[in-house]
Order: structure tokens, then C-alpha cells, then sequence
């Protein structure tokens, strides 16, 4: 994150501002991360309603559990990230999203219809496919699994067959690829 | 191994990633406390996951910022002022108020039901209408189809090596032209009725085979309407010539020969 401008905090700031539970810090939170935060939600979890559910439980643990963060450990957003992913991952494996997810398919068409908003919207929006394009096949297989439908290393090694150590390293050569890309 | 491969070995990526087990995110730590070069590099590996994410944002709907806030309120975890309306006291004032917005909640939920319910009939109508389309479409679509076959299996016919076309000339002056297709091997015969002209309502045409000068009947037939379509005639295993008569309606035992229109021989 650049610092401060106008609009801008630093964010050692918004964490003093966090941790003390300032009234206003939230919304700037809410402001500054949550579209981040609920892209990769989306990616996992694959439904407008279950993303915002997942988003507002991921929202409420920040504020609560903000005491438990620790910035020598990482970023705001890093410690951020992993909790909204984790929560995703957790909703998708639950049993109920499993259900729910089989009952659309057989009983009605609301689920063609969610898959087909979900090409359209998710899967090919243009960062996302912009991103990948730039990848080549194996750094792809690797990011769009583990990053955006939160695989992990070691359901991808095993389902594809890669050593778990090609496919760490797979994972850095394509963040740095990416990263030159986004900086 | 030293930091370079330490590095290079991707399990930077996969702690922030949240992969790792608890045992190695503490090796992870350790050695981020120790080696500067380590925290630096997991820094720049963060900025990168940070700003792939802003890259692929998606703004939620506006509803979901209210919701939240509205959640952490209640939740009764600490104070979030930001765009919540701040809650009176309650008091009789605050119970009138309630009241007319009850009642005017009632009307609007009223309004709204009789309007759902309009546009739930209006709805219905458009599905059946896109129904009786949609069966119409289905039918229209077959009868194509069925044509499509009808005339690939005319064309295979005509294209066969197996069928020997008989054309058949008129015996009159009125230039009349059929054809028979016939397979000698599985005496098919097939009958394109050319330029024969429309029979008066009281008859109908009716074609022979004739073997050694005598005449087998092959079938009476109309006139195909819409198409120059081949007609499937009764099977016949011998012929020398093929013929067509004009008939009282239902055929006749023997040909007519006045009324011989088209003859051809094989």
C-alpha cells in the first residue's frame, strides 16, 4: 500500500485505529478491502449469496479478533486474506453447500442459470483471465486452483500428479510472473 | 540449504497462502525473524498477493457495507458509527410512531401483493404462451426433419446404382413425362409422376408393369402435392415396360388401354 495521501492512511494507522475499535475505522476498512476480500470469496465459493454471507462473517471476525493480529507476522491484508479464504474453503466443504449445491442441480434450472452467470461473471472476467493468459499451462493449472478456487498444495499435487515440491515452486515462478504484471 | 534455495523452494508462497502445517509456518516464522533477506522477500511475495487481489476485485452489492455494519451493531461489538442511524429511546411518541408505521406497512405490503399477483398471472401467461411457441416450433421442426429425410432418401434412390431409371413418354401429343425407379435385386419400384397432369376428381392414375405383354398392376397413386417426391409403388420382381393409365377411382383389375397416358420400356 502507498502511504498516506488525502484519503489514504497508512496502514500501521488503521490497525492502531482497529485495535482501539474507532467507530469510523471500519467502514474505511470495509472501503479499502472489502471488494479485494469478496473477489476472492466469489472465486471459491461460486454464488453472489454465499460470497456475501462469507463476506460478512469474515468482516465481523476482523473487528472482533483484530487484537490477535500481529504485524510482525505479515500484513493487514495477508492476515485478511487467509481468513477469508479459509472461511470460503470451510463453506464449500461444508455439508450443507454440498447439499444445497445438488438439490439446485437436480430439482430446478436456478442452477444452469447460476453456472451460466458464473462463466460469464467469474471465471472469464477479464482480470482474472488477463492474469492467467500470461501464465503458461502448468504456472496456470497451479495459481487458478490454488488462488482463485482454493485448492491446496496438496489436493492439487495429488490430483495432478506433480511433486508437492514442483508444485510450490510452480506457485512462486507464477507470482513473480504476476507480479511484474500487476506492480 | 541456504536462503537462496531456501527461498527459491516456494514455501514462502505456500505459508502466506495459509498452506502449511503449524510446524513449518513456525520454521517460516523463525526465519523470517532471523533473515532479513527472508522478511523482505515475503513483504514483496504479500504486495503481490495484494494487489492480484485488487486486480480482481468485485464490488459486492451496496446492501452488503449496511448489513455488515448493521451485523457488528448488533453483535454488540464495540461502537460503529459509520452511516448508522443512531436509535431513540423508546417512549409512547416513539409507540405512535411504530403504529402508523405498522399500518402504512400493512397498505404498501398489501399494494405489493396485489401487484406480485398480477405479475405473477401476467407471468404465467407469458410461460404459456412461450409453451404453446415452443410446441409449435417443436413441430415445425419435425415436419422439416421428416421432409429432410424423406428427400435424402429420394435422392438415394435417384443416385443408386442399384435402381435403373425407366423413363416413361406419353403416347399422346401432350408431351406427358414420368419416371419409374426400379431394383431388379429387391423389386422396389419408385415413381416420380413428372409432368402428368392433375386427373379428373372421378379417376386416378394407375401404373403397370408389364411382363411378356401383360399387365401386372404396380399401384394407383395421386398426384404428390408440393414437390416432385418419389412414390413408393407396389414391389415388382419382372418387367419389360412400365406403363400409367387413367382409372376409375380404386384402380382397375386390368389397364384401361384408351386411357394409356405414359409408356416406356425397360
Amino acid at each position: 500500500m502507498s502511504a498516506s495521501s488525502k484519503n489514504n492512511i497508512a496502514e500501521d494507522q488503521l490497525v492502531t485505529l482497529l485495535k482501539r475499535q474507532h467507530p469510523k475505522s471500519f467502514g474505511y476498512l470495509y472501503d479499502h478491502y472489502a471488494s479485494s476480500l469478496y473477489g476472492v470469496i466469489l472465486r471459491i465459493v461460486r454464488s453472489d449469496d454465499i460470497a456475501e454471507e462469507v463476506l460478512q462473517d469474515v468482516m465481523l471476525t476482523f473487528w472482533q479478533k483484530i487484537a490477535q493480529y500481529d504485524a510482525s507476522r505479515g500484513k493487514l491484508f495477508t492476515w485478511m486474506l487467509n481468513i477469508a479464504r479459509n472461511q470460503a474453503i470451510d463453506k464449500i466443504r461444508s455439508r450443507k453447500y454440498k447439499e444445497d449445491q445438488k438439490t439446485d442441480a437436480v430439482a430446478n434450472n436456478v442452477y444452469t442459470i447460476d453456472r451460466e452467470r458464473y462463466t460469464e461473471q467469474y471465471s472469464d472476467d477479464i482480470g482474472v483471465r488477463e492474469l492467467l493468459s500470461s501464465l503458461n499451462e502448468d504456472q496456470r493449472l497451479i495459481v487458478d486452483h490454488i488462488y482463485f478456487r482454493g485448492y491446496t498444495q496438496s489436493e492439487v499435487a495429488r490430483e495432478f500428479n506433480i511433486p508437492l515440491g514442483t508444485v510450490k515452486t510452480r506457485m512462486r515462478s507464477a507470482l513473480i510472473k504476476l507480479r511484474k504484471l500487476v506492480y | 540449504m541456504n536462503l537462496q534455495e531456501y527461498i527459491a523452494s516456494g514455501v514462502l508462497e505456500a505459508y502466506l497462502l495459509g498452506q502449511l502445517s503449524q510446524e513449518e509456518s513456525t520454521r517460516v516464522e523463525t526465519m523470517r525473524v532471523n533473515h532479513t533477506e527472508i522478511q523482505q522477500e515475503m513483504l514483496r511475495i504479500e504486495e503481490s498477493l495484494e494487489l492480484i487481489a485488487q486486480k480482481t476485485a468485485v464490488t459486492p452489492r451496496e446492501s452488503v457495507r449496511k448489513n455488515i455494519i448493521g451485523n457488528i451493531k448488533a453483535s454488540g461489538h464495540g461502537d460503529v458509527n459509520d452511516e448508522v442511524i443512531p436509535m431513540n429511546k423508546p417512549n409512547n411518541r416513539r409507540l405512535t410512531y411504530l403504529v402508523a408505521a405498522s399500518l402504512a406497512l400493512a397498505l404498501v405490503s398489501s399494494a405489493v401483493s396485489i401487484k406480485l399477483w398480477n405479475q405473477l398471472k401476467e407471468t404465467e401467461q407469458q410461460l404459456n404462451n412461450l409453451l404453446a411457441q415452443n410446441q409449435q416450433l417443436a413441430e415445425n421442426f419435425d415436419q422439416a426433419n421428416y421432409k429432410l429425410e424423406q428427400t435424402n432418401k429420394d435422392l438415394s434412390i435417384i443416385v443408386s446404382e442399384k435402381y435403373q431409371k425407366v423413363v416413361m413418354k406419353s403416347t399422346g401429343s401432350d408431351g406427358a413425362l414420368a419416371s419409374v425407379y426400379w431394383s431388379q435385386e429387391n423389386t422396389n419400384v419408385y415413381l416420380s409422376s413428372g409432368s402428368l397432369p392433375q386427373p379428373p376428381t372421378d379417376k386416378q392414375y394407375q401404373l403397370w408393369a408389364l411382363i411378356d405383354g401383360k399387365p401386372v398392376d404396380a399401384g394407383v397413386f395421386d398426384l404428390p402435392d408440393g414437390g416432385n417426391l418419389l412414390l413408393e409403388m407396389k414391389s415388382i420382381a419382372a418387367a419389360d415396360a412400365f406403363a400409367i393409365t387413367l382409372e376409375p377411382k380404386g384402380g382397375s383389375i386390368n389397364p384401361t388401354l384408351e386411357e394409356l397416358k405414359v409408356l416406356g420400356n425397360v
